[in-house]
């Protein structure tokens, strides 16, 4: 192994105001060679971004302080270095790349002008000089005219651009570590893999050391050369990646590694999930701060701290070392999914189904955004139909369409037998207690000034009369019935974690015992565990009240393990139907098969002999303001024929039940 | 960029005809016949009255009247003074350049004192100097313009006996009017530059901006100064209006010359002409503003010149 870049050591940093005197990270240690990555993995709230920012000297400015450690990188300490020091570091040796291209960069000033006035801090090359040289890094990173990018503002590029040009500013001077904090998560899962393959190359271009934060198990799988397990502020476990993924030895890991929905995960089990959440800062556990979420804690563990200690392949911090194993651990509660009746009830009949926006601009000009356009499918009584596609793809539209949150353009929605694509408000109010909704950001979906029994009890005021009493135990009722605690009836949704507020989300939506629930991203922004905690809940209750769902994410895992049948849209199109297990298993659409293989696997990763490349689609979504002819997907698609761009196709049958709209389908 | 320059004068045009309307309908919905602000009923015989009418074109239908009126301004002709039969638009350009450079030198003053301030204060927040200048932008937000102007002039004319306390002659006279008008409004910029600018501070980018190794000073005066002005030139398009509204009380506490001093006058002597004439004047000043201030957000934002 080469020369240490980064040795970090001991390092505690700790946010101090007027009443409270937090440590938000406890005495940690790694080291990054040259040439290495290094991936910090662990839910929200585990540190890892603070030890980022640390690294570079920003949490100064965020109300942290160092309050003991190392952080030696090139023979010096960088712990020590007064601010001015450290800033002539900071984009020139250690550059960073954050998580919201969108939000990261200036929004008025162009894409060139940002990225040449970092070349410009740290070397001195005349205006004309850095931005032939950021025109070099743009044309690098994969961006295409990128003279005419540079001339441009932030808005104007999408996400994956904007990432893309983020990477090029990171890597203006040379740096000797880059910083990737989060780079993939508001991305595509495509555009993710595009990334990914980008930092891979460009690390071994540029022979940089990478710390690569992520959430995503599936990430540090496909990226790291060695993985950092955080849990509330330490380092739980740091080992060489495959040793990490084969035999993780802290129960935490194990349980992190277990609760990941793999693509080959068996449908009918339950998904397995660490009880409870990371602890508040200011409330830590004594002992292991993971006791009180561990099976196998004991006494020991609830006294004593366990030290970071050595082990053949790397260390781990767990007094139980070898004895334990998550993965023995049967999972909890009885499974839910048994096979269903074949019914052919439908709930759902949608026909030929466009909504289209029109803008006009100056002097007239019309331009049509066609969000969705001409989709037809069923939602059968009972089932939980997924619905997949990259962002841009019409999902959440289509989804507003069936709850007529939106009028459609054109085509008709029979919901239970009965038309409702133009039902006046009155007749809408009655279909409407049928049918809820649970959003991605459920704090966002509650008027924070509300208590929780008020909120889920709104929907009961607006359709039953019943007396308060008989209201109020009906609350009570639904929030246990979601997992919550009685008392949480008098509390506001900012008293709870992220997985709570979506329970009491789920909690509204099933009060009226309606009969279809649209799930738009509902567990996209939660972690891992609680995302299965979540998961196995909405399971639960399709079981006991007979839900019909219609799953929107982009999480292809996480939708085929809920799914009975999933639809892919690309470009306001539904381009194949298909039940579940087949499409990832058989899937027949070029768009579908793309999709699969981007998504970063733990299970993949080590597959064959060496570390496998992803494969993602080139390009990216086009605008629905102007679809290309025939196929829409032509342009991206790797087995595209002059037929495909001339020539629009249709979904046709091509398996039981599986449907595909691909001319090179026989 | 053309474009949306465009669409904003010609929505501009469209609110002057507007205020055009409005400033003809005063004399019509004025309690009582417009024609006895000229004469007095309880002298004058019903036949004179008539005649008088007719000589100025009263009897005729309203909207005769509307088409002829923006013919005359059309023409430049907006009538005489009825105390002084004085031409309205000479009286009005005489006194015009006295309240521009009343309104110019205090949008200085209170730009450049708000903006500064503003921006020491987000980057000291919590601290003496932001306490300091949040009481006092609170201070002359509360005070009326008034009050602040005679203090003033109790503090440097009568007591230190620096600056005149009236006339409107070189440029001693000004610093008094202006520098009242200025520090008043400028609170109100105070509190938006530093809300804004805490908020940007917060914005991701700003991350960004400090991770590429760039100096405090430049993150805060290139980066948050310029995402700072998209809002605030809305408040400033705003304090210049309130400024020319402030100009009638100032140039009446300060004695100096003005249309704000003029349309006092001629409103006690009930002049309708000067009034009519004044307010007009005044509409295009605030559309002009407005104007200025919606192709500087499309030159500042790169967001609005697209849409």
């Amino acid at each position: 192994m080469s020369e240490k870049l980064l040795s970090v050591s001991g390092l505690n940093v700790e946010f101090v105001n007027k009443r409270h005197h937090v440590n938000v990270i406890d005495g940690i240690s790694f080291d990054i060679s040259a040439g290495e990555t290094v991936c910090l993995v662990g839910e929200s709230g585990s540190g890892k971004s603070v030890t980022a920012k640390t690294v570079m000297r920003l949490i100064e400015h965020e109300g942290g302080r160092i309050a003991g450690g190392n952080l030696v990188f090139n023979g010096d300490d960088l712990a020590q270095y007064k601010e001015k020091a450290v800033r002539s570091i900071r984009g020139d040796r250690i550059a960073m790349v954050f998580q919201e291209p969108m939000a990261a960069f200036d929004p008025v000033f162009t894409i060139g002008k940002q990225i040449t006035e970092c070349i410009r801090r740290h070397t001195k090359q005349t205006v004309a000089q850095a931005n032939a040289k950021a025109v070099d890094l743009l044309r690098r990173v994969g961006i295409s005219e990128p003279e005419a990018r540079m001339k441009q503002y932030p808005n104007e590029l999408s996400g994956g651009m904007l990432q893309r040009a983020m990477i090029a500013m990171a890597l203006s001077c040379e740096p000797d570590i880059l910083i990737a904090d989060e780079p993939t998560t508001a991305l595509d899962v495509t555009i993710q893999a595009q990334i990914l393959n980008l930092l891979r190359e460009l690390k071994r271009e540029f022979n940089m050391a990478v710390l690569l934060i992520t959430h995503d198990l599936g990430i540090a799988a496909e990226m790291a050369d060695r993985v950092c397990v955080m849990y509330a502020g330490r380092i739980v476990e740091n080992s060489a990646t495959e040793a990490i993924l084969r035999r993780p030895l802290h129960p935490y890991t194990q349980g992190l590694l277990r609760s990941v929905t793999a693509l080959n995960h068996d449908k009918n089990e339950k998904l397995y999930s660490i009880s409870g959440t990371i602890p508040a800062l200011t409330e830590m556990p004594e002992g292991c701060r993971f006791n009180p979420r561990c099976p196998f804690a004991t006494d020991k563990c609830r006294e004593a701290e366990p030290p970071l200690e050595t082990r053949a392949l790397g260390s781990v911090a767990c007094w139980r070392t070898g004895e334990v194993n998550v993965s023995s651990l049967p999972v909890k509660g009885v499974d839910a999914a048994q096979e269903r009746e074949e019914s052919a009830e439908k709930l759902f009949e949608v026909r030929n189904v466009s909504r289209h926006y029109v803008a006009r601009g100056f002097g007239g000009a019309k331009n049509v955004t066609r969000a969705v356009d001409d989709v037809s499918f069923d939602i059968i009584k009972g089932e939980t139909f997924g619905l997949v596609g990259e962002s841009g793809s019409g999902k959440s539209t289509l989804g507003r369409l069936l709850l007529r949150l939106e009028k459609v353009t054109s085509g008709e929605i029979r919901f239970d037998g009965r038309d409702i694509t133009n039902l006046k408000s009155g007749e809408l109010r009655d279909t409407r207690r049928h049918m809820q909704a649970i959003f991605q950001d459920p704090y966002g979906s509650m008027d924070p000034r509300w208590r929780v029994g008020k909120i889920v009890e709104e929907p009961l005021r607006a359709y039953e009369k019943l007396e308060n009493s008989k209201i109020r135990g009906r609350a009570a009722e639904l929030l246990e019935l979601v997992g919550l605690d009685r008392a949480a009836y008098e509390k506001f949704p900012h008293e709870f974690s992220g997985g709570q507020r979506q329970r009491i989300c789920i909690a509204r939506a099933v009060a009226l015992s309606s009969k279809f629930i649209l799930a738009d991203e509902a567990v996209s922004a939660l972690d891992v565990s609680v995302q299965a905690q979540i998961v196995n809940l909405l399971r639960e209750l399709q079981e006991k009240l007979g839900l019909t769902y219609l799953f929107i994410a982009h999480s292809l895992s996480v939708v085929r393990h809920v799914s009975d049948r999933i639809g892919v849209m690309y470009l306001g199109q539904l381009v194949e139907i298909a039940p579940a297990t087949e499409l990832f298993s058989h899937p027949a659409h070029p768009y579908t098969r793309g999709l699969i293989a981007s998504v970063p696997s733990v299970d993949n990763a080590f597959a064959g002999e060496t570390r496998r490349e992803l494969t993602p689609l080139s390009g990216e979504i086009p605008s629905p303001m102007r679809p290309p002819s025939g196929c829409r997907f032509h342009p991206r698609c790797p087995s595209a024929t002059a037929r495909c761009s001339e020539e629009s196709p249709t979904l046709r049958q091509c398996g039981s039940g599986h449907l595909a709209a691909c001319h090179n389908i026989s | 960029m053309a474009g949306v320059v465009i669409k904003k004068i010609l929505t501009s045009l469209v609110v002057l005809f507007g205020a055009l309307v409005l400033v003809f309908l005063i004399m019509n919905v004025l309690p009582g016949d417009p024609i006895f602000s000229i004469v007095d009923p309880t002298t004058t015989s019903p036949e004179e009255i008539a005649a008088l009418k007719h000589e100025l074109g009263m009897d005729k239908p309203l909207g005769q009247q509307f088409v002829e009126y923006v013919i005359d301004i059309l023409h430049g002709d907006f009538g005489k003074s009825r105390a002084s039969s004085e031409p309205v638009l000479a009286l009005i350009l005489k006194n015009l350049p006295k309240t521009i450079e009343l309104t110019v030198v205090s949008v200085v003053i209170s730009v450049t004192l708000g903006i500064l301030l503003g921006i020491l204060s987000a980057v000291f927040r919590n601290r003496v100097l932001d306490t300091v200048v949040r009481v006092l932008s609170l201070i002359t937000i509360s005070m009326p313009t008034f009050w602040t102007g005679v203090l003033f002039i109790l503090l440097f004319s009568v007591k230190l006996r620096w600056l005149p306390s009236m006339g409107s002659e070189g440029f001693r006279t000004l610093i008094l009017p202006s520098v009242t008008l200025g520090i008043v409004s400028s609170g109100v910029i105070v509190r938006m530059v530093r809300n804004s600018a805490l908020e940007i501070i917060n914005e991701p980018f700003i991350v960004t901006l400090r991770a590429k190794g760039l100096a405090e000073r430049t993150v805060m005066l290139r980066h948050v100064l310029r995402n700072v002005m998209i809002p605030t030139i809305t408040v400033i398009g705003l304090q210049v209006t309130n400024m020319l509204a402030g100009s009638v009380i100032i140039e009446t506490v300060f004695s100096r010359q003005g249309i704000g001093r003029i349309i006092s006058t001629a409103i006690m002597a009930r002049d309708i002409p000067i009034v009519q004439g004044v307010v007009f004047f005044s509409a295009i000043i605030c559309v002009v503003v407005n104007l200025v201030v919606d192709v500087s957000y499309a030159i500042i934002d790169p967001r609005v010149r697209r849409a």
